[in-house]
């Protein structure tokens, strides 16, 4: 059986992510992870630029639909929650992982 | 642009966070963000996209430019303000700033530098040390004794630790 595929085409999220004010994360959840703001879209960036469908988890269908994705960062696993506006990337979760999480091809990522 | 993607009114975009308020640029009396180790207030004139329901403020590139800059130099101030303090109490116990930088292992005239121009920002390893010995200046004395112990042919960093 095909594995499931992102909702938003990757391509589509790295092109828009990488513009000037192409992407957006929330101010405490980049507070929370990082000494300063510049920094956490920097990093933001270099983990959406390296993402690919092996990392995909799932689609989250909450109001509007939000590709999961987990990926190992310095060999620490992170949970990636992402959407797409027309002009920008939100990232609504971008974070160390709490417990181990499996991408939707099965291979596990852990804390 | 794929035709999966959703459609944003040009003033703001939807929360996603609370999936249903408008995020627009706001400037406000009263906010606060973290800075490196400290938690700092936001000029009030400096807008931050933020949703007019549940307050979620979202972060773009130019915000996170103005933002870390106008909090780079409150925290420069405020480390600075704890560096001047500290060495002022330093030296009501005659210890001076060249001794204090020859302890630390700082070039001659780093303090005097640090606290004269405003162009660099003491580090927290700094400020926390020098805060250290002004509340305590037996801490400088016993950081010589551990410079001391831990020199010279056979080191000792454990019973320099006092284990």
């Amino acid at each position: 059986m095909a594995a499931k595929k992102p909702f938003f085409p990757l391509l589509d999220v790295k092109m828009i992510a990488h513009r000037q004010d192409g992407l957006h994360l929330s101010k405490t959840k980049a507070e929370a992870s990082f000494s300063s703001f510049a920094q956490a879209l920097d990093a933001a960036r270099s983990m959406i630029e390296s993402l690919t469908e092996r990392d995909f988890v799932e689609t989250k269908q909450q109001r509007d639909p939000c590709d999961v994705y987990v990926v190992a960062i310095d060999k620490r696993g992170w949970y990636v929650k992402l959407t797409l506006l027309p002009e920008q990337v939100i990232l609504i979760s971008f974070h160390p992982l709490e417990r181990p999480l499996r991408t939707a091809r099965g291979h596990e990522v852990k804390t | 642009m794929s035709a999966k993607t959703k459609t944003a009114s040009k003033k703001g975009f939807r929360c996603v966070e609370c999936d249903s308020g408008i995020v627009r640029p706001v400037a406000a009396p009263g906010r606060q963000a973290r800075h490196r180790t400290l938690t700092l207030p936001v000029p009030a004139d400096l807008e931050i996209p933020t949703c007019g329901n549940c307050g979620t403020e979202w972060i773009g590139d130019s915000v996170a430019r103005k933002l870390d800059a106008a909090l780079e130099k409150e925290f420069r101030v405020r480390m600075r303000d704890l560096v001047t303090v500290s060495l002022a109490r330093l030296s009501k116990h005659s210890i001076s700033k060249a001794h204090v930088e020859r302890v630390l292992g700082l070039s001659q005239g780093y303090l005097s530098h640090l606290t004269t121009t405003g162009d660099k920002t003491p580090s927290e390893a700094l400020a926390l040390n020098l805060v250290h010995f002004a509340q305590n200046p037996q801490r400088l004395r016993s950081s010589e004794a551990l410079w001391r112990k831990i020199s010279g042919p056979k080191p000792d960093p454990t019973g320099a630790l006092g284990l």
